[in-house]
C-alpha cells in the first residue's frame, strides 16, 4: 500500500523488518523480490508518485571541480531516475571487476561470474528478451560487423529496455504486496545508530510539510542513488561525527561519471552497406520471446586494454550523410555548415586509391558522426561532501567536486587513435580524431547521468564503504544498493548492473531473514 | 572481392606496354585479384624507365592516385601543419622502402604495384605508422603520396 507521509500523525513510530530508503531502480527491485514474503518492508520515498519541484529542489547543491547538473541528472519521486532513463543496457565486462595494476583502486570484491545469475534476472526486470550482448550471429539478419583490422577494437551490442519506468511498471507490485508499505513524501533526515555506532537504531523521518516521524527497522538498505547515498551517510552524524561508515574517510570519495564526448571523432567509410544498419540505428528484432531493440557499438578489446594498460571507451555511430565526388557537388554545397567537410571527398578518394576500390558512381563514401563514453579512473579527490548551505528540511546540501584527470583524457584519445588504426587497416574507412590533447580535463563536454563509486565496495574498510555483501563496514544491519557501490565505473551504462546487484542483495537479505539469523549475521 | 568496371575518367591506353612484363589487356587490368583495384590513368610507362636499383620518380607515385588534386590539397595541408618534409626525394625514398617491404620491386606491373601499395598502407596502420592531416589519421605511405602530389601540383602550376 501507499501512505503519504504528510498524513501521518506527528511522532508516529513505524517498526519494520526492512526499511528501504529510496524507491528507484534498486529500491523497487529489492522490494519486489521481498513481496509476498513474511518480511515487513517499509519503502521510504522522498517524493510522491509524480514530479514535484519542491522535492526536486532537495537535490540542488554546490559544485566545485568539473561543472555538473546535480539536479537535472536525477529525479526524486517514485521510480527515481528511471523516470528519465534512456534504457541502455549492457553488463559490465569480466575485466571491469578485476584488480588491474594499471588502474589505481581498481578491483571489486566480487567477480562478473558472481553477478551473472543476477544479470539474467535483471534483464527480465528491465524487460529485455535477449542476452545477445556479444554474439554478432544473434543479429546477423541486420548485417555483419565491420571487419576492422587488428585485435584492438570489437563490435559489441547494447540491448534496450523499453525503457522500464520502474515507478509506473512496478507500482502495482508494490501497492498490492501485503507486506510492503511505501511511504511517499517521506525523507530520511538521519540514520541514527546505536550509541556504539555499530547498528542502525532508527530513522528520523520528515516531510516538507513539517511532519516528523520515526522508522525503526531491523535491517536498513540505503538506495537513494549514487550521490544521495553518500550524502545521507555523511549527514547521519549525530553519533559518528564523520557520518556513518566513514571512519576511514571513504564515504563520498571516488565519485565517477562516464564522460560523454560529443563528436570525438568522424568516420568516413567507402560504402554505406559496409556499416550494418544496427550500428546506425536502434533496430527492432523479432524473437520468439518478444521484440528486442538492439544497437551495435565499438568497444576496446580486453586484449588491447591489458596490453596497453588502458581503460575502455564505447563509440556509437551518429547520423550520417553521403559524400559525393567533387565533380558532382562541392563539399561546401554538401555541408555548408561544416568547413571540415571540404576534405571528406579527398580523404575518401585517397582511401579508394590505396586500400579500397574506385567509386562506381558519384558517391565516394559516407560520413558518420560519432558519440562516445569513456571510463574514468577512480580518484579519491573526486568527492561528495556536505555544503554549508541547507535545504528546505534544514539538512546540509550536497557539495560535488567531480574531478577528471589528464590521464583520463589521454586514455580516451589513445583509444580513438586505436580506432583510427583499425579503420585504416581495414582499408574501407578513415577516422578523424577530434578530441584534443590538453594538459588537464576541467570541463566535461557531456556525461551520462551516471553517479558512480561514492560508497564503493571493498573487503578492506580502509578502501571501501561496504563489503562484498553490500553491508556497510562497521555496521551490522545497514546495507547499500545502487551505483554508489561501484569500485570502478566500467565503460557502459550502470542501470542493468544496479538492478543485478540489488537482486543479489535481495537474495542475501531474504536468506538472512528466512534463516532467522540475527541481522548482525546477515 | 572482384569488380569488372571501367572508370570513364581514366581510360587505359593499351598502346603503352610495361617494359618488364607482357602487354596487359584492358580486362586484365580491370580484374584484379585480392584488392580489385581498377585502373586509373596510369600510363603504361609507369615505373618503366628505371633500371634495376634506381630510384623512382614522384610522378610514378602520383599517377597511382584517383584524385591527384585532392591528394595535393592534403599534402599541402600536411606541409602547412609542419608535419611533412618538403623534399620529393625524401618521400620517394620512403615510398620505395615501404613498397619494397611488401615484396614490391621496380618493374612490377600496375596490379602488383597497387597491391603492394594497399598492403603498405594497411601495414602502416597496424604498425601505428600514422600521420595526422587536419586530424585525419592517415598512413605514412598515404602522407608521402599526398606530399608528392602537392609538390607535383606546385611544379605544374607554379
Amino acid at each position: 500500500m501507499f501512505i503519504d507521509g504528510r498524513q501521518l500523525p506527528e511522532g508516529t513510530l513505524i517498526e519494520t523488518d526492512l526499511a528501504i530508503i529510496g524507491a528507484g531502480a534498486a529500491g523497487i527491485s529489492i522490494a519486489r523480490e521481498l513481496a509476498g514474503t513474511g518480511i515487513s518492508v517499509a519503502l521510504l520515498e522522498s517524493g510522491g508518485l509524480e514530479f514535484d519541484a519542491e522535492t526536486q529542489d532537495l537535490y540542488e547543491g554546490e559544485l566545485a571541480g568539473v561543472n555538473y547538473p546535480l539536479t537535472s541528472s536525477r529525479l526524486r519521486y517514485f521510480g527515481g531516475t528511471t523516470n528519465h532513463w534512456g534504457g541502455w543496457c549492457r553488463p559490465f565486462e569480466p575485466l571491469d571487476f578485476e584488480k588491474r595494476d594499471w588502474v589505481p583502486y581498481s578491483g571489486w570484491p566480487i567477480t562478473r561470474a558472481d553477478l551473472d545469475p543476477y544479470y539474467t534476472r535483471a534483464l527480465d526486470v528491465c524487460q529485455i528478451r535477449s542476452s545477445g550482448f556479444d554474439d554478432p550471429s544473434e543479429w546477423a539478419e541486420g548485417g555483419a560487423p565491420m571487419p576492422l583490422a587488428g585485435d584492438e577494437v570489437e563490435t559489441r551490442f547494447f540491448l534496450y529496455s523499453p525503457p522500464t519506468r520502474f515507478g509506473k511498471k512496478y507500482r502495482p507490485d508494490i501497492e498490492n504486496a501485503p507486506n510492503i508499505t511505501c511511504y511517499l513524501n517521506s525523507n530520511v533526515l538521519e540514520i541514527v545508530p546505536t550509541e556504539n555506532g555499530a547498528e542502525v537504531d532508527h530513522l528520523r523521518m520528515g516531510t516538507l510539510s513539517g511532519v516528523r516521524f520515526t522508522v525503526r527497522p531491523r535491517v536498513c538498505v540505503l538506495a537513494c542513488g549514487g550521490i544521495e547515498n553518500a550524502r545521507v551517510l555523511l549527514l547521519s552524524n549525530s553519533v559518528e561525527s564523520a557520518g556513518l561508515g566513514n571512519r576511514n574517510d571513504v564515504v563520498g570519495r571516488f565519485f565517477m561519471e562516464h564522460p560523454h564526448v560529443p563528436s570525438p571523432a568522424t568516420f568516413l567509410v567507402s560504402d554505406l552497406n559496409l556499416v550494418a544498419n544496427w550500428y546506425r540505428n536502434y533496430t527492432r528484432v523479432n524473437r520468439d520471446t518478444g521484440n528486442v531493440v538492439m544497437r551495435g557499438c565499438l568497444m576496446m578489446s580486453e586484449a588491447y586494454l591489458r596490453r596497453t594498460k588502458r581503460m575502455g571507451t564505447v563509440l556509437t555511430f551518429a547520423p550520417s550523410r553521403p559524400i559525393l565526388s567533387e565533380s558532382v557537388a562541392s563539399a561546401e554545397e554538401a555541408a555548408p555548415n561544416d568547413p571540415g567537410a571540404l576534405l571528406h571527398p579527398k580523404i575518401l578518394q585517397l582511401a579508394r586509391s590505396t586500400t579500397s576500390t574506385p567509386a562506381e558512381g558519384d558517391e565516394v563514401g559516407w560520413r558518420f558522426g560519432v558519440g562516445c563514453a569513456s571510463e574514468q579512473e577512480p580518484n579519491p579527490a573526486s568527492r561528495i561532501t556536505l555544503s554549508d548551505k541547507k535545504d528546505a528540511l534544514g539538512l546540509p546540501r550536497t557539495r560535488l567536486d567531480w574531478r577528471l584527470k589528464k590521464s583520463d583524457r589521454d586514455n580516451l584519445r589513445a583509444n580513438l587513435e586505436a580506432v583510427a588504426r583499425a579503420f585504416g587497416g581495414w582499408g574501407e574507412g578513415r577516422v578523424q580524431v577530434l578530441f584534443p590533447e590538453r594538459d588537464e580535463w576541467t570541463e566535461a563536454e557531456g556525461w551520462g547521468n551516471h553517479h558512480l563509486g561514492s560508497t564503493r565496495m571493498a573487503e578492506d574498510p580502509r578502501h571501501g564503504v561496504v563489503d562484498a555483501n553490500c553491508r556497510v563496514h562497521g555496521m551490522s544491519n545497514l546495507f547499500i544498493a545502487g551505483s554508489s557501490l561501484f569500485p570502478t565505473g566500467a565503460t557502459v551504462n550502470p542501470t542493468l548492473t544496479v538492478v543485478a546487484l540489488a537482486l543479489r542483495l535481495a537474495d542475501h537479505l531474504k536468506n538472512g531473514f528466512a534463516a532467522g539469523t540475527p541481522s548482525s549475521s546477515f | 572481392m572482384e569488380h569488372d568496371h571501367q572508370s570513364p575518367d581514366h581510360p587505359h591506353d593499351a598502346s603503352h606496354e610495361h617494359a618488364h612484363g607482357p602487354a596487359v589487356s584492358r580486362r586484365t587490368l580491370l580484374i584484379l585479384g585480392g584488392t580489385a583495384l581498377a585502373a586509373a590513368a596510369i600510363p603504361g610507362a609507369l615505373f618503366r624507365h628505371e633500371p634495376a636499383g634506381s630510384g623512382l620518380v614522384a610522378a610514378d607515385f602520383v599517377a597511382l592516385l584517383q584524385d591527384k588534386e585532392g591528394a595535393a590539397v592534403l599534402g599541402r595541408r600536411w606541409i602547412e601543419e609542419g608535419g611533412a618534409p618538403e623534399s620529393a626525394a625524401v618521400h620517394e625514398k620512403r615510398l620505395e622502402k615501404l613498397l619494397r617491404a611488401q615484396g614490391w620491386i621496380p618493374g612490377m606491373g600496375i596490379e602488383d604495384t597497387r597491391a603492394a601499395l594497399s598492403s603498405a598502407v594497411r601495414a602502416d596502420y597496424l604498425a601505428a605508422r600514422t600521420i595526422s592531416i587536419a586530424d585525419w589519421y592517415l598512413s605514412e605511405t598515404e602522407g608521402s603520396l599526398c606530399v608528392l602530389a602537392a609538390l607535383a601540383a606546385k611544379q605544374q602550376h607554379g
